[in-house]
């Protein structure tokens, strides 16, 4: 014998557990093309899973991050019910309480740099929220007691001295650098009624409080801050340190804390400072569940690309599996044999896919930072994180090779004695009609006519949805051949007589069809349904901002504005009508004790309807609602609130106000984006006086007169009125435009996540597609040897593909219009929006043809080697 | 006492309202170191008898006793585990795994049965030399001719030594001569190593290879012709093929 070496299978034999591993490494070493395409798709599946959660954890990480650190060591937080502060004196209460052991009482003023008054806008992010560091804030602080609170790393210059009250600033390196400022210049400020100028004494790194509105923030003395924005003896927060002991036991902390709301009165609210960044992370939490249902999703069509590589390796290997049989593997054995090759596809495709999917978190972070307009550093996913996905990843796959495996082991050895390996085609169309339907009407029933508990309705929801998929996929072969005769003439149109062969062709191997025309579905309909989703939000939100927000020019400042302001403008040549809003933030109590942060915005409603509408969702014509409001002690309230709290007209809300608890009538509910996310109410600008003790305006609205110039009338506001004040005027489609953009970068990242979607589905066609030629070897020989050229064989290819791609485009465009429903249905029931669904006409003929397209393009290449087979091995190939 | 032994045994196939009597009441001895040759006509339920006597396929009546186990009494299990380590296998078409050498092929069913490999060595290597292949241990079944493939799949038939071979048109697939070289080969392991083996075949070239050779018609076992081997055989041809002529087969 000359073979002195001995194989690996050899020296491994004497462990069990080796056999079925190296015959499964051989095979899929043999058949790599198969093996690379089997693991692409559990690849890209759990790449997607991974970087979303690594997105989603990093997106969480910086926003709780970001107010820890700025939080510095404080344990505790008072901050007033409503923008407008509290009263200095409660400082002395917290500082007598037994266990503060350090407060910073500090007042935060709103501005920015008179320097860039003149093109200033404010900015909107994802959660509604205005943009950090789109403003300057100018903390005022006691020199003394900040740093016992706050941690200041000192860059430049020095601190503010102890007992300081002049005009002075420390700025963060960082911002200074930018703005070109050093120590010993001036920074100059707009302020109520003119300009200030404060000394930069001293600059401090951007960490610790450095940290805080993106750095953009100056400290100034308090009493100084106080007087430049005429609010003496008001606070805006003030933060405490608590005794060692009471911080470090939760019970007593909030002990601390009750006693501390107690003393203080209903002016403020005591909270703890991790709950700034939780309510940021609150207004995402739809959004991340979003993304999470999607990554959930590319891994699901990555299983059927599995169990289709599975189920056609074991059809290509019937005669050896029974030949195995027959020379005495047992059942057992043989699944075995090929949950082994299961297992390690999945674990080496989960630990490629970990890798790609650190690699994509890297650019999808970059979208949710453009969304959340928030800086996001990648975190290090957490090794368990990992370890999990990659477990899901195997798991997965293992799912999918169950069946295959099971059917592997039900191979008669019978079948090793017989030419080809066969399958029962018709069982596919047996279960199908069986199952098919009835599945896709429960679905759709649980979905629309069974009521969940919120708190279940996105684990319910989700489920449903891969129900609905699964009954539509058992769905494909009932009516595949159906479709094909249907699509058969345009099949003709474009690939001649080879495309009847090949279009026909597909209704040969129907499991294989069924689950390709599955992946495709799942791919197409990600694109509908995210295109329809998008389209729908769009639509609404374009139609609030031209009815609800109406008028022409929205005028705003960085400051606030005086309601006299109103006159001046009206004033204005080719201005038509003006109306005031301006918001508060103020909680709802909830009959359940709980609260609810809201905003509160008050319209004028004599002016009102003048310039804008309202979309009344429920309730009475928007003239007599707006009546309602200005009798005083009713609100409008978004559809969210009205959903979320199961309210509707005639229902009283109670709102906490400056003077005490208020309890206002629902006069209707309305469609509302203001504050995206958080839910606001609307009331009357008398109202906000009275209950609010507010009579700044934050916005006014402007309508032009018929004929007028928007840029000639916005130079007027600007030159003639503002002059000094620093007044920013907007144009409604400027608006419209902003809004739309931020709503835009918001689905950017669904739309990576339907890419991906789609690239499963391409590597399916492919597996599929390779399979087919290969099993057909013998059948193309035979063609090519009664005279078809290779171009004709690559034609027929393509036409099956073709015929795939335009069976998957109208179940995908199906279903993706179903989805658009549920996902509108997932949002009101979720999210509280109220979205009118949109049918995607454009976004559907797009994916039709994109599926067409990448049906074909994915089945290029078994098409070339189609047409390259042997002639003589081909008909020789028993 | 008979190694394999097939009593009154009868398969039936519903195909549709009509029912196949591929096997109709069949009893047949076969004693140790015997070579055995099935013939007869397409559909005369040749294969369907050697399926039932390897285990693969279960008679609608009767019973099959192989190496003193009665095999319509086991679950699937227990008849797997008697294929694996009392019947060989050779089939027309060779089934080897492409993706092992032929050393690894061979070695397959004492793979299959959990043995460790090293101890086997000298007689894997043994068997290889037997069929001829001695060099070409390392070789993969792409890499060899058909002959050489069914050489392969016959070491691997004999590897675990197993009570009877079980071979079903070994040389269907072949030139005349690699034919003639497997069927010299069967010839010897059963002269010299008391191998007891069956072979269906419609080739009385073939058959003459046999010590006996069993001719069915419609299911039914309908001659038992024995032959005295001799390396011309051309006499032995002569007979079978006169019974041939005779039950018109």
């Amino acid at each position: 014998m000359s073979s002195s070496k001995e194989t690996l299978l050899f020296r491994l034999s004497r462990l069990a557990v080796a056999m079925p591993l190296l015959l499964a490494l051989r095979n899929m070493a043999t058949r790599w093309v198969r093996t690379v395409l089997t693991m692409l798709g559990i690849v890209v599946g759990v790449a997607a899973m991974v970087s979303v959660n690594v997105t989603n954890g990093s997106t969480l990480n910086s926003i709780n991050r970001f107010f820890d650190e700025a939080a510095g060591q404080s344990d505790l937080l008072v901050e007033s019910e409503t923008s407008g502060g509290f009263d200095q004196a409660l400082a002395d209460v917290v500082r007598r309480t037994p266990g503060v052991v350090a407060l910073a009482p500090a007042y935060i003023g709103v501005t920015i740099p008179s320097a860039e008054a003149q093109d200033w806008q404010v900015q909107f992010g994802g959660g509604g929220q205005i943009v950090p560091g789109s403003q300057f804030w100018l903390m005022g602080i006691d020199p003394e007691m900040d740093p016992q609170v706050h941690e200041y790393k000192l860059t430049a210059g020095e601190l503010l001295p102890p007992g300081e009250t002049g005009y002075r600033v420390v700025l963060v390196e960082s911002y200074a650098a930018e703005k070109g400022i050093e120590v010993g210049e001036d920074l100059e400020l707009l302020i109520p009624g003119g300009a200030a100028r404060l000394r930069v004494v001293g600059l401090i790194a951007k960490e610790g409080i450095g940290v805080a509105n993106e750095g953009v923030i100056g400290f100034a003395p308090l009493p100084a801050a106080q007087e430049l924005f005429a609010a003496a003896d008001t606070l805006s927060q003030i933060e405490i340190v608590a005794e060692t002991e009471i911080a470090g036991s939760s019970d007593d902390l909030e002990a601390l804390r009750q006693t501390l709301a107690d003393r203080l009165g209903p002016e403020v609210q005591v909270k703890y400072p991790a709950s700034r960044g939780q309510l940021v992370a609150n207004s995402l939490q739809n959004y991340r569940l979003g993304l999470g249902f999607f990554s959930v999703v590319s891994l699901f069509v990555g299983s059927f690309l599995i169990y289709n590589a599975f189920a056609m390796t074991i059809v290509e290997r019937t005669r050896e599996i029974g030949m195995m049989r027959a020379i005495g593997t047992t059942q057992w054995q043989i699944v075995g044999l090929v949950m082994s090759e299961a297992a390690l596809v999945g674990v080496l495709g989960s630990l490629l896919g970990v890798g790609a999917g650190l690699l994509l978190a890297r650019g999808l972070i970059v979208f949710m930072a453009a969304f959340t307009r928030q800086a996001i550093e990648i975190v290090a996913a957490q090794p368990g994180d990992l370890l999990q996905a990659v477990g899901v990843g195997v798991l997965v796959t293992l799912a999918a090779a169950f069946v295959p495996a099971f059917q592997a082991a039900r191979i008669s050895p019978l079948q090793a004695l017989r030419v080809q390996g066969s399958v029962n085609e018709a069982r596919w169309l047996q279960v199908g009609l069986k199952f098919g339907p009835l599945t896709v009407l429960l679905s759709l029933l649980i979905l629309y006519r069974v009521p969940f508990r919120p708190e279940v309705a996105y684990v319910v929801g989700s489920n449903t949805i891969f129900l609905l998929l699964l009954g539509a996929t058992l769905c494909i072969p009932i009516v595949a051949s159906l479709l094909e005769r249907l699509f058969r003439p345009l099949i003709i149109f474009l690939f001649g007589s080879e495309g009847r062969l090949g279009s026909s062709n597909i209704n040969r191997a129907k499991g294989r069809t069924t689950l390709t025309v599955a992946a495709l579905m799942v791919g197409i309909s990600m694109v509908v349904g995210i295109s329809g989703l998008t389209q729908s939000f769009k639509a609404d939100l374009g139609n609030w901002v031209e009815t609800a927000v109406g008028g022409d020019l929205y005028v705003r400042s960085p400051m606030t504005m005086r309601p006299e302001l109103e006159n001046r403008l009206l004033a204005l040549d080719g201005v038509a009508a003006v109306t005031k809003a301006g918001y508060v933030a103020t909680r709802i109590v909830l009959s359940d004790g709980q609260d609810l942060f809201t905003l509160f915005a008050a319209i004028d409603p004599e002016t009102y309807l003048q310039v804008a509408g309202i979309q009344i969702e429920e309730g009475p014509p928007a003239a007599a609602a707006i009546q309602q409001l200005a009798a005083g002690g009713s609100l409008l309230i978004s559809a969210t609130i009205a959903e979320q709290y199961d309210l509707t007209v005639g229902d009283s809300l109670t709102l906490d106000t400056r003077r005490g608890q208020q309890t206002f009538r629902v006069a209707g509910v309305i469609v509302d984006f203001t504050g995206a996310e958080l839910p606001v109410v609307t009331g009357s600008w008398d109202d906000l006086r009275r209950y609010y003790g507010v009579n700044s305006v934050d916005r006014f609205t402007v309508t032009l007169a018929p004929g007028t110039s928007a840029g000639d009338v916005s130079e007027r506001i600007k030159t003639q009125v503002g002059r000094g004040m620093s007044l920013s005027v907007e144009s409604q489609a400027d608006f419209q435009a902003k809004v739309l953009e931020v709503s835009e970068s918001a689905f950017a990242l669904f739309d990576v996540l339907s890419l991906i979607g789609l690239v499963v589905a391409g590597l399916g066609v492919i597996n599929t597609m390779l399979m087919n030629v290969l099993e057909r070897t013998r059948e193309l020989g035979g063609l090519r040897s009664l005279g078809m050229t290779q171009t004709q064989v690559r034609r027929m290819i393509l036409a099956e593909a073709a015929a795939m791609g335009l069976i998957g485009a109208v179940f995908g465009v199906a279903f993706g219009v179903v989805l658009v429903g549920v996902f509108i249905t997932g949002l009101r029931e979720l999210g509280g929006f109220a979205l009118t669904p949109q049918t995607p006409t454009q976004a559907m003929v797009v994916a039709f043809c994109l599926a067409l397209l990448l049906a074909l393009v994915a089945a290029w290449y078994p098409a070339v080697r189609a047409g390259k087979v042997n002639i003589i091995a081909a008909i020789k190939n028993e | 006492m008979p190694v394999l032994e097939a009593r009154n045994v009868s398969k039936y196939y519903q195909m549709g309202a009509v029912t196949v009597r591929a096997l109709d009441d069949v009893s047949l001895e076969v004693a140790r170191g015997e070579f055995v040759a099935v013939m007869g006509p397409s559909g005369s339920g040749k294969s369907t008898l050697l399926h039932l006597l390897g285990g693969l396929d279960e008679p609608t009546s009767g019973s099959i006793v192989l190496a003193g186990s009665e095999l319509s009494h086991q679950s699937d299990n227990q008849v797997t585990l008697t294929r694996r380590r009392k019947v060989g296998f050779i089939f027309q078409f060779y089934n080897l795994l492409p993706t092992l050498t032929a050393e690894e092929n061979v070695a397959l069913p004492l793979l299959i049965d959990g043995q460790h490999l090293a101890p086997h060595r000298q007689r894997i290597h043994g068997l290889l030399d037997m069929v001829g292949l001695a060099d070409r241990g390392g070789h993969r079944p792409d890499q060899m001719s058909g002959g050489q493939q069914q050489r392969v799949a016959i070491a691997r038939a004999f590897v675990n030594e197993p009570e009877i071979v079980l071979a079903d048109e070994p040389t269907g697939n072949l030139d005349s001569r690699s034919g003639a070289a497997i069927l010299q080969l069967l010839r010897r392991s059963s002269q010299e190593m008391q191998q007891t083996i069956v072979m269906v075949t419609h080739d009385p070239r073939a058959a003459s290879y046999a010590d006996r050779v069993i001719f069915l018609k419609d299911g039914q076992v309908v001659q038992s012709l024995p032959i005295v081997y001799r390396s011309g055989h051309g006499e032995d041809m002569a007979r079978i093929l006169a019974v041939m002529q005779q039950l018109e087969l």
